[in-house]
């Protein structure tokens, strides 16, 4: 390396371009040292993180409810939109995942990236008053340490069910209509996870069906569920793993309640997604099957 | 390169038809550098009020539809980089640490292969660096050879 006073370039720079424009993803593909096809999986724990540098992409802005989404395939980025877009739309993807209380979401953005956040969730959640977001984020706190207490791989008592369906009931309400009538509901996921997965581990199919579809209401997807049937507004709901896992849980569900035509359609929402979230469709089945238990 | 390499490779950077399968097929350990065309004519460069330069769709997306395929400008290959385990990059400018193999991978490979591809230079430089303050004269040559204060 040559050292001079003069410098044309400076390496700082490179590292400040590097931390503002540097992409990062788990390959989620089990690589092996020999040619065999690697196998695709979208909840794999074998995970092996991934750095470069994509020119184009670097362009795009972030929105919370972004209409693209990206994958890997070793150095390729691949982009698909999430929803419909228009002509002359600005592009937006996710710089990661937000976090589900606002101003925490905020400080990640102006801590790493130096903006604040005009998505239609931000702007939106920005007029809800400071006190009703501490407020929120109290219980929600209160809610995960309920939840703890009660581990999944062990039997859950009934009254840990109702604690935590109040609780939750409980922070809905706190959440005021006149900001979050049509916009995703973060602090609600984790507690709206947990009952569907808890509820699933009991077979308990009629609860499963309804919880997933709150995780999925949660993630800015609106009545998923009108005339019987499943309707996803994908211009104003996050697509993500989250909702993926939701739609396998209600699918199932809903195979269990007999109810096949709202089966069929959650599958094939579940397919799509798959397809967008992950890049292409190939390893749907697996990801279906390898989740299944 | 095969006719039929070139076949694919230009429906790939016109209609963005792509054999993802088999190019997942085809990763390795050691193979992590593919070798396709970029996808960009869905996208276009435009200044956005207050968030600088953005993409915007040059024409109807629907949804599930490719809307870019790119090639990395720079991704290393991690398997040349066994033992970077150990590595920690400390960055005096803004206190940031770094101590994953991928991203201190990343910024050498960055800072060697910038040193021998000027093209790629310009590419790079014209990437927001944020609140860092730039000479305006990043990437340029004396005798050929890119100047870096490492």
């Amino acid at each position: 390396m040559i050292f001079h006073i003069h410098a044309h370039y400076s390496s700082f720079l490179v590292e400040a371009i590097r931390l503002r424009n540097g992409f990062s993803y788990y390959s989620d593909r089990q690589l092996s040292s020999s040619s065999t096809a690697p196998k695709k999986s979208i909840n794999s724990s074998e995970k092996e993180l991934c750095a470069g540098i994509w020119a184009r992409a670097s362009l795009l802005n972030h929105s919370c409810i972004a209409n693209c989404a990206r994958s890997f395939i070793g150095d390729v980025m691949i982009l698909r939109a999430t929803c419909d877009i228009p002509v002359g739309t600005e592009l937006t993807h996710q710089y990661t995942s937000p976090e589900a209380s606002f101003t925490a979401r905020q400080d990640v953005f102006s801590g790493n990236w130096k903006f604040e956040c005009e998505c239609a969730l931000c702007a939106a959640e920005r007029q809800s008053p400071s006190a009703k977001h501490e407020q929120r984020l109290e219980l929600v706190k209160q809610i995960r340490a309920t939840a703890t207490k009660h581990p999944q791989d062990q039997r859950i008592p009934d009254f840990a069910f109702r604690n935590i369906e109040r609780l939750l009931a409980e922070a809905e309400g706190l959440h005021e209509r006149s900001v979050y009538a049509s916009i995703p509901r973060l602090l609600l996921v984790h507690p709206t996870i947990w009952l569907t997965t808890a509820h699933r581990a009991k077979r308990n199919f009629s609860k499963t069906a309804k919880y997933a579809l709150e995780i999925i209401r949660n993630f800015g997807f609106v009545d998923p569920l009108r005339d019987g049937k499943l309707c996803l507004n994908y211009e104003e709901g996050i697509v993500n793993r989250e909702v993926f896992n939701a739609l396998q849980y209600a699918m199932e569900a809903f195979g269990g309640l007999g109810r096949g035509e709202l089966q069929k359609q959650c599958e094939r929402e579940a397919r799509k997604l798959f397809g967008i979230i992950t890049g292409d469709c190939e390893g749907f089945e697996e990801a279906i099957l390898g989740d299944g238990e | 390169m095969l006719m039929c390499d070139q076949q694919a490779r230009i429906s790939e950077q016109q209609k963005g038809i792509y054999d993802f399968r088999a190019m997942g097929e085809s990763l390795t350990k050691n193979h992590v550098h593919l070798d396709h065309a970029d996808f960009l004519k869905n996208t276009t460069v435009r200044n956005t009020e207050r968030k600088g330069r953005g993409l915007f769709a040059a024409e109807l997306i629907k949804r599930g539809d490719l809307v870019l395929c790119e090639k990395a400008l720079h991704f290393p290959d991690l398997s040349k980089y066994e033992g970077f385990q150990q590595n920690i990059i400390y960055n005096f400018n803004n206190k940031t640490r770094t101590k994953s193999p991928a991203q201190s991978a990343l910024f050498l490979g960055l800072i060697h292969k910038l040193y021998n591809n000027t093209l790629l230079t310009k590419k790079f430089f014209q990437l927001d660096s944020g609140e860092y303050i730039r000479t305006g004269r990043e990437g340029e040559t004396v005798d050929g050879v890119p100047i870096i204060d490492v």
